[in-house]
């Protein structure tokens, strides 16, 4: 058990380390252009300031992600329609997906998939791979989403499939680490909180990539 | 007219990081952006640059692999280290590898200022002949208190 705690503390220090650093590299920025003004008296000008608004927005969305990975606000566990939880999240998507001309195409059974678990963690969970895969989709493309949700016995499978760039298989086995992203506007943190709200149902995740063909990520929460 | 102000290579994946030093340092020296470290050595090939300032966390290369090949290329050119994740250990490999200079993030611009005006002195006035060697203590120019600290531990 000490173990154990030694071992969460020891993964919480890096989780911070790792948060302090994405969060000193704004803070850089701020600071000289901030200094550039009270220090040197440059006036500021309004792309500095729109710049600033920028970096205090990537903060302040790094600090939410860690917190949500952190779970330090655990959902409350509940019965649940796993069908009705996924359905909300499309609809929050859905005009986005439209406008960029994605397909989406749904194969969903008629009946609801009742699970205990974390309601708005699974939310979370299926509005963070359903972003990934829009993301993953060229704007030039045909791009299509599929989500599959079934039961079989007593396991509940989710899938969620693209037809984007793939993500290389060299960046597989580091896609869950926290702060680990390749896009420009990413705080890579998306598939950690994903990993970290599966753990808390002792679900599991399988991923599985080819470049210029999609990702297929199957999830399975708990029953 | 031909442009008579010091370049410097800036090697970072931040964009806004760029723009930060040329607005805050544009007026004094001509900045050459680099996202990579696959671009920094190119860009300091073609550009021959009078310094350079690194960050240590890239997204192709490992910062101090790029430091190598730089100094490899130029032995004397003065590089400044940034970075985010301050280490004792890293700092040490950055000086080993010939950095002037290890500076955290978020630093003050009066001191990133202080310090790039120093090492360009630096290269100014004691530029070595050719063939001639360092040992690593002698390769750490820098004078801030981080580096004088550290110059002690090698």
């Amino acid at each position: 058990m000490q173990l154990l705690r030694a071992e969460k503390f020891s993964a919480l220090g890096q989780f911070a380390a790792g948060l302090a650093h994405e969060i000193k590299n704004p803070l850089t920025t701020i600071k000289m252009l901030i200094q550039n003004y009270l220090e040197e008296g440059n006036p500021l000008e309004k792309k500095d300031l729109e710049i600033i608004e920028k970096e205090l927005n990537r903060i302040d969305k790094l600090v939410k992600d860690f917190l949500r990975f952190a779970r330090v606000d655990k959902g409350v566990k509940e019965q649940f329609d796993l069908k009705e939880a996924l359905t909300e999240i499309i609809d929050l998507i859905k005009p986005e997906l439209e406008r960029a001309k994605i397909s989406l195409k749904l194969n969903f059974p008629e009946k609801g998939i009742w699970i205990y678990g974390d309601k708005d963690g699974l939310k979370q969970v299926f509005l963070n791979l359903i972003l990934n895969a829009y993301q993953a989709i060229d704007s030039n493309s045909k791009g299509v989403i599929t989500i599959t949700l079934f039961q079989e016995k007593e396991e509940v499978h989710a899938i969620i499939e693209d037809n984007g760039v793939g993500i290389p298989t060299e960046h597989i086995p580091k896609i869950f680490d926290p702060f680990f992203t390749t896009k420009s506007e990413g705080t890579g943190m998306g598939l950690a909180i994903v990993k970290s709200i599966i753990k808390d149902h002792m679900g599991q995740i399988d991923i599985s990539s080819q470049i210029n063909k999609g990702t297929k990520v199957k999830i399975y929460p708990t029953y | 007219m031909q442009d008579l102000k010091k370049k410097i290579l800036i090697v970072d994946d931040e964009e806004s990081v760029h723009y930060a030093f040329q607005r805050t340092l544009g007026r004094d020296y001509k900045f050459i952006s680099a996202m990579s470290g696959a671009e920094a050595l190119t860009k300091f090939q073609e550009n021959e640059p009078h310094l350079v300032i690194l960050d240590l966390k890239l997204p192709d290369l490992p910062g101090l692999e790029v430091l190598k090949e730089i100094k490899q290329l130029d032995p004397h050119i003065p590089v400044i280290v940034i970075t985010a994740f301050a280490d004792t250990e890293t700092a040490i490999q950055a000086m080993k590898e010939g950095a002037f200079d290890y500076i955290c993030k978020p630093f003050d611009l009066s001191f990133i200022k202080k310090v790039i005006n120093k090492d360009l002195v630096y290269k100014d006035e004691e530029q070595p002949g050719h063939g001639e060697s360092f040992n690593t203590k002698d390769k750490i120019v820098g004078r801030s208190k981080a580096i004088l600290e550290i110059s002690k531990l090698i």
